[in-house]
């Protein structure tokens, strides 16, 4: 049987938990899956985008990533991502994107989701529609990526949220977290007016207020003020009054993006018009799941339907469950806003006459509860602030359970049955964690295939790695599904999960021991002598850290990055980056370049954001003579290691230079360069504060000013952004040079595998760090540098072995790695 | 795009031979699908000004595809969802019938797109 074309328009939510779905339905067999996103990356959890505003650090990529890239490489899904579909042909059934591209289907579905919406204020946008600077929505990495960088671009930054709901909300508490003063502005005269009543709005409020977040309700914001260099100063009100403001948020609704969808002709009136299947009306191969559709009227703007939504389709499509339909949902909201549990369903209070209502109103504790009762049904229950009692109310609602005779039992345990009996009351199939879309049964499932701790739970299933409001109840049905032998998780501690020791530990083991590779370790201390691939490539990083080029290289243990010391790029091809010292080059080194990149037709010459020259699109098998054409070191661009320290010109050309940092920087680059570290490592030196060279957000930033140099640690500007801490200020570039090796050596040998120091520094503690490495409270400072010395003095420059290379084979084309689309060459 | 539309439109004038003896409209009401396209029929709207009952056929190859009766001076707005293509080199024709003394014009507006 050929395979169908299936093509997806939307990486989001409800776009990439469709073709899960599918594929968990052995749709791989029926189905060719081409999936186009306009967002460049692969599909996070949008509703983590809160945390990332309020720099939790428990954040990571992987908790925000639902299928990193390499997930659809193994499924065999094609991703174009970073582009965009602009037209539809729905008779020659093919779509054609921004980039020129044209894909046809015999399937398709629409989940493009929806998009901030912007009301008609003064200085919002400009007169061609593009939204004017320092005003930003709530949406997806970028917008959050926008605030951050703002809230950071200066000292008391004043930012004004309009638009008191959720996600109003979100962003008032993650930039206040960030420091800002932060005003929320909400026209109706309470918070959150769609899920709360007008008791729970002012408990809401207070709450907010705790956390010194200025709220006005019943204001109309009709413009936004602005400077003659176009910047906000603040933004005013129908009444005439008005706020001080450096930055706008606006957070005032959603609307489905259906432009895609109408352009091409399918009936679209609030959202894309779908029938029982997410079939679009009138249409026989194009379908519509998540924000972007109009189901019975209803529009959604929260992920519980877009599961519920995603699984009928699934089914109907690969003919899983011909039965399958999807019949709208009932909302049980369950969300942390602010820090604040709260939770609704159905209605927000009594309409009738005879409806019983049962409310429980504590401000000054931030607790309001009520519950509505209608024929003896549940028709509404609104919980803030204590939420234990969510999972019998969501059942209850959904008719699972009877109601108690004594209304008050459902908002409070009266010597009644407590949380945990709750968690086993529960129904297999109610969700548990709305925002990952799990239940109960599967998370029981879990533990009896063998999970024996909570976070192996957690990062089997996700529940819990949403919002966080369910991971008591994901505790308390784990706790109970294991019988109560759930143990504390030793393992978290270990720097590999199959040997029980942690990383100083090991270290000290390995050395003792004198154990040089990677099958050494395995032997010696692995549980049973087992080999585990995940572990194989930190236990090489630690190897290098301890031994320096002592180490047994067994290339299996290596990623291919390290073993041909080149970047691979997601054409299968490599970029070779020479060292560049602190961003200083020669006229000669320039020539060089540029005859290599003819040479070997280098089809992209790159200047990189670390402040060197990139040449793109170099085959495997010319690696080695390019390298000896340039006759440069590398620049190891390619590793988890030190690998460049920018500069900016400093002292010398600079009229605003207090320091040499150039040369600073060409000599820390010198000191540490190629140094094998837990993650990579990217450094700078400024000569004064205006930090043109971006010291602050470094892993190691050095600012001259003045009287000396100070370093800041665990700053970072990708996924993340973060500020370097302070850690001290140095008179002279030697104890620079001392106290930035000392730290990266200290980091080297206690940071996790991959940990970045914007995880490390805050995990250690910036005190802990001072005290060790300053005051050396623990005796080691010499020993850390001494280590550091010995790993300066055994750099070798990888990029020499072209001329023996390890294996025959190490430099040998081989099959594309990756079956993605070829770079554009521009 | 790939797809191009495509529109057979116009008035004509009818008399009725019968609703059982359909003929063409005129010569312009039929359409050939050129080599290496198919279509595709998307909708057809017609009226007319008789005094009775009278029916449009969309015809393909000589066979009856859709047949649209129209009341008398009524008008209809049929989208017709693509259910199969039309092949290339096939002839599609719009004929008209009418009861016997019924006359008067007809107005057509069909639409079809070609891949
Ligand atoms: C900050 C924030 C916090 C949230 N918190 C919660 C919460 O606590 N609880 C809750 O239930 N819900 C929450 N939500 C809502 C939840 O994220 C959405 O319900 C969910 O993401 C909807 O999924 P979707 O796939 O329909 O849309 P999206 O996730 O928006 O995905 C649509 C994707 O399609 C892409 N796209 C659009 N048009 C095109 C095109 N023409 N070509 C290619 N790609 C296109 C978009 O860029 C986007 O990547 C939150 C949302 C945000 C923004
Ligand atoms: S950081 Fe200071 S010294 Fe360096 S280039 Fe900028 S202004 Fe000049
Ligand atoms: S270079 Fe970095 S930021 Fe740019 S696309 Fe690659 S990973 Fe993303």
């Amino acid at each position: 049987m050929t395979r169908r074309r299936l093509l997806v328009i939307g990486n989001g939510m409800a776009g990439a938990r469709t073709v899960e779905e599918i594929i968990h339905r052995g749709g791989k067999e029926q189905f060719d899956i081409t999936m186009i996103g306009d967002e460049p990356y692969g599909n996070y959890n949008r509703i983590m985008l809160s945390h990332v505003l309020a720099g939790e650090a428990t954040i990571d990529d992987d908790d925000l990533l639902l299928n990193p890239m390499s997930w659809y490489r193994d499924n065999g899904v094609t991703l174009y991502a970073g582009d965009r579909a602009t037209r539809l042909d729905r008779f020659a059934k093919y779509v054609r994107c921004e980039s020129g591209r044209s894909v046809s289907y015999d399937t398709l579905i629409i989940a493009t989701g929806s998009t901030s919406f912007f009301p008609n204020i003064d200085g919002l946008r400009a007169s061609d529609g593009h939204l004017m600077k320092g005003v930003f929505g709530f949406r997806n990495i970028e917008d959050t990526n926008g605030m951050l960088q703002m809230a950071h671009s200066r000292d008391k930054t004043h930012a004004v949220v309009i638009g008191g709901g959720l996600l109003g909300l979100e962003a008032a508490y993650g930039l206040r977290t960030q420091g800002l003063t932060v005003d929320v502005v909400h026209s109706p005269s309470y918070l959150m007016n769609q899920q709360l009543d007008e008791r729970g709005g002012n408990v809401l409020r207070r709450e907010i207020e705790k956390l010194g977040i200025a709220v006005h309700t019943g204001a109309r914001t009709t413009s936004v003020h602005r400077d003659a260099a176009d910047d906000v100063t603040g933004v005013g009100f129908a009444d005439g009054t008005d706020l001080p403001a450096d930055m706008v948020v606006v957070t005032a609704g959603i609307r489905p993006n259906t432009e895609f969808a109408r352009a091409g002709g399918v009936i679209v009136e609030r959202g894309i018009v779908v029938d029982d299947h997410m079939r679009c009306e009138d249409e026989s191969a194009i379908y519509a799941v998540g924000e972007c559709v109009q189901h019975r009227g209803e529009v959604y703007g929260l992920v519980a339907p877009v599961w519920e939504q995603a699984v009928t389709l699934a089914d109907h499509l690969t003919g899983a469950n011909p039965d399958a339909a999807y019949h709208g949902s009932r909302i049980t909201t369950k969300l942390k806003v602010a820090g604040i549990d709260v939770a609704a369903m159905g209605v927000k209070g009594p309409e009738r006459d005879d409806d019983e209502f049962v409310q429980f109103y504590e401000p000054s504790t931030g607790v309001y509860k009520s519950v509505v009762v209608r024929d003896g049904k549940l028709i509404g229950a609104m919980l803030l602030g204590d939420v234990s009692k969510i999972g019998y109310l969501s059942q209850a609602f959904d008719d699972k359970v009877p109601l108690p005779e004594e209304r008050i039992s459902m908002l409070f345990d009266l010597g009644g049955p407590g949380e945990t009996t709750g968690a086993m009351e529960l129904a297999d199939d109610a969700q548990v964690c709305n925002c990952n879309g799990v239940t109960k049964g599967a998370i029981v499932d879990c533990v009896h295939r063998g999970a024996s701790s909570l976070s192996e739970v957690i990062a089997q299933t996700r529940a819990g790695k949403g919002c966080g409001s369910c991971k008591n109840l994901v505790g308390d049905i784990v706790a109970c599904a294991a019988g109560g032998t759930l143990e504390p998780d030793p393992a978290a501690d270990y720097y590999v999960p199959c040997i029980p020791l942690t990383k100083p530990q090991l270290i000290a083991e390995v050395r003792d021991r004198g154990l040089r590779s990677v099958s050494a370790v395995f032997a010696d201390l692995a549980v049973d002598g087992k080999e585990d691939a995940t572990a194989k490539m930190p236990l090489a990083s630690l190897l290098r850290i301890i031994w320096g080029p002592d180490w047994a290289d067994e290339r299996g243990a290596l990623f291919i990055n390290d073993r041909v010391h080149a970047n691979i790029q997601r054409d299968g091809t490599f970029s070779v980056v020479p060292q560049m010292k602190g961003g200083v080059t020669t006229p000669d080194q320039l020539r060089k370049i540029a005859d290599v990149a003819d040479k070997y037709n280098v089809p992209m010459v790159k200047v990189t954001g670390g402040q060197r020259i990139d040449l793109l699109g170099i085959k495997k098998e010319e690696l080695p003579r390019v390298w000896e054409d340039l006759g440069m070191p590398s620049g190891f661009a390619y590793g988890k290691s030190m690998r460049t320290v920018k500069t900016c010109v400093g002292s010398d050309f600079c009229r605003y230079g207090l320091g040499d940092s150039t040369a600073l920087g060409v000599e820390l680059e010198t000191r540490l360069q190629g140094l094998e570290s837990p993650a990579k490592l990217k450094m700078a030196v400024a000569g004064c504060p205006r930090n043109c060279s971006e010291a602050l957000c470094k892993d190691v930033g050095v600012v001259a000013v003045g009287s000396g140099w100070e370093i800041y640690l665990g700053g970072a500007a990708g996924a993340h952004i973060r500020k370097g801490d302070l850690f001290t200020t140095v008179e002279t570039p030697d104890e620079v040079l001392l106290l930035c090796g000392r730290f990266v050596q200290y980091y080297r040998e206690n940071a996790k595998w991959l940990e970045r120091t914007y995880d490390f520094v805050p995990r250690v503690g910036l005190d802990t760090l001072k005290s060790v490495l300053l005051d050396d409270s623990e005796g080691i400072a010499a020993e850390l540098d001494a280590r550091l010395q010995l790993s300066v003095e055994g750099y070798r420059d990888p990029w020499l072995e072209r001329a023996a290379p390890r294996s025959p084979a190490q430099f040998a084309s081989a099959l594309p790695l990756l079956p993605l689309p070829r770079v554009p060459v521009r | 795009m790939l797809s191009t539309p495509q529109f057979l439109h116009g008035v004509f004038p009818f008399s009725g031979k019968g609703l059982d003896k359909p003929r063409l409209i005129d010569d312009s009401m039929a359409f050939t699908v050129p080599s290496g396209h198919l279509a595709q029929p998307l909708y057809f709207r017609g009226g007319h000004t008789g005094s009775s009952l009278v029916t449009v056929t969309l015809v393909r190859d000589g066979t009856t595809m859709r047949i649209f009766p129209m009341a008398a001076q009524g008008a209809v707005n049929i989208p017709l969802r693509v259910v199969e293509d039309v092949d290339p080199d096939t002839r599609l024709e719009l004929h008209v019938a009418a009861p016997k003394g019924c006359s008067g014009e007809v107005v057509i507006d069909f639409g079809l797109v070609l891949i």
